[in-house]
């Protein structure tokens, strides 16, 4: 990222190169719209760009990064709704995985459909990218007892989706 | 192990322990769930990738990175200060003169002391997922609880002659001050990355607020309680109100 910065293009070749599968991994799995989610890759690049000078050595780079995802999916979100184009209908977007499921898995993006943005954010940047509470924390702007709180609540919803507890 | 343990330490986002491997070998609902929650995500496709690559090497150009949080909050509270002082100096120092040197000491620590705490606030309203120190809300809220206590004890006189025609030309100038400063601020802002347009716009019309306050504890000759709660701690509420609004629309129009 320090070679980022100092116009170093091998080196930011290098970054696109490792962040932009896990960028598109975060978008799909809040839009689910592969189309929409690159989309939202390139327009996060096109941010991350122009704010490169706010990332100060030493500090982490992902939660950075994921600040600033996060900001590009809610203003594309807010300017969908004002031009009026509508979510599709929970019908539309597939079932849910459910008691009775297929034997094979359903894909991690299905299954987050279940929970609401803020609890589907959380168990991404946890579980998958793997950040650790205190880098969700700085990446979402919550306190790390509110993403604690989160990602429980959405692993209680989840676990209930694949049988009952034991 | 059971399922509730299971899913505590996935909330901790520290990495499984063996004992909970176990659990998830002989429990066919947690091992379902670990396996998607472990399941590689989809690569981007690589055309994206380079085009996204060949559009920023064509025009790189060095920047240097923004200073640490410590001299971002120097160069708040030398921006606060400076603005405070500079517009006091247009409307006059008659608050200072008549407070004794003991008040003197006392209110005007109090406001250098809020002023710093704000000013440690700055890092988060430009920088993505800065370190939150300080919570900008609790420093507004502790600033006008502390500052009204204080106006309630060193100066007791709680007469409320001319309290509305006193009161309205300081809250007018308060609410300029804010409005002033929360120009300039935002163009200071706009030299980093707003990550929330909300909470950005209200941290800067609090402190907006408060340097009306300080212009106030400098400019304002009325040593009444009642006077300095309403009025002068009044104006940083509307400013705060005005912050939020303001903040609510960019964020709609983003």
């Amino acid at each position: 990222m320090t070679r980022y910065q100092q116009a170093d293009s091998t080196a930011a070749t290098l970054l696109i190169e490792q962040i932009s599968s896990r960028l598109y991994g975060f978008f799909v799995a809040q839009v689910r719209d592969h189309h929409e989610a690159e989309d939202l890759v390139q327009d996060s690049w096109l941010r991350i760009h122009k704010a490169r000078h706010t990332w100060r050595p030493g500090e982490p780079v992902l939660p950075w990064i994921y600040a600033i995802a996060r900001r590009a999916q809610i203003d594309a979100y807010r300017k969908k709704q004002r031009i009026g184009q509508r979510e599709l209908p929970k019908e539309e977007l597939g079932e849910i995985p459910g008691r009775n499921r297929e034997p094979s898995l359903p894909d991690l993006s299905e299954l987050l459909q279940a929970l609401p943005p803020q609890q589907r954010e959380t168990v991404f940047l946890l579980k998958v990218t793997g950040l650790s509470l205190e880098e969700v924390s700085r990446a979402t702007g919550a306190s790390i007892g509110a993403v604690k709180q989160r990602a429980h609540r959405a692993y209680s919803t989840l676990r209930t989706l694949f049988g009952a507890e034991s | 192990m059971n399922c509730r343990d299971l899913k505590k330490l996935l909330a901790e986002g520290a990495p499984l322990p063996p004992q909970a491997r176990t659990h998830a070998s002989e429990c066919s609902g947690c091992r379902s769930l670990l396996d998607v929650l472990e399941q590689p995500t989809r690569p981007v496709s690589p055309a994206l990738v380079n085009a996204i690559t060949a559009s920023f090497t064509r025009e790189m150009v060095r920047v240097t990175p923004l200073p640490s949080d410590r001299v971002l909050m120097w160069i708040a509270f030398g921006f606060f200060a400076a603005f405070s002082l500079l517009l006091t100096s247009a409307v006059g120092f008659r608050g200072f003169h008549v407070l004794s040197p003991a008040e003197r000491i006392v209110y005007y620590t109090l406001i250098c002391v809020f002023g710093l705490l704000f000013s440690a606030s700055a890092a988060p309203a430009l920088i993505p997922a800065a370190k939150i120190r300080i919570r900008p809300s609790a420093v507004a809220f502790a600033c006008v609880l502390v500052i009204a206590v204080a106006a309630m004890l060193m100066f007791p006189a709680f007469s409320l002659n001319r309290f509305v025609s006193l009161g309205i030309p300081c809250l007018r100038l308060g609410c300029l001050c804010a409005a002033l400063y929360g120009l300039l601020a935002t163009f200071l802002v706009r030299q980093g990355f707003v990550a929330d347009p909300k909470c950005t716009a209200l941290y800067i019309a609090c402190f907006g607020g408060f340097s009306g306050i300080a212009v106030l504890s400098l400019h304002c000759p009325f040593l009444n309680a009642p006077h300095i709660i309403v009025w002068h701690l009044g104006s940083m509420a509307v400013s705060a109100v005005a912050g939020a609004l303001i903040g609510l629309s960019f964020a709609r129009r983003a």
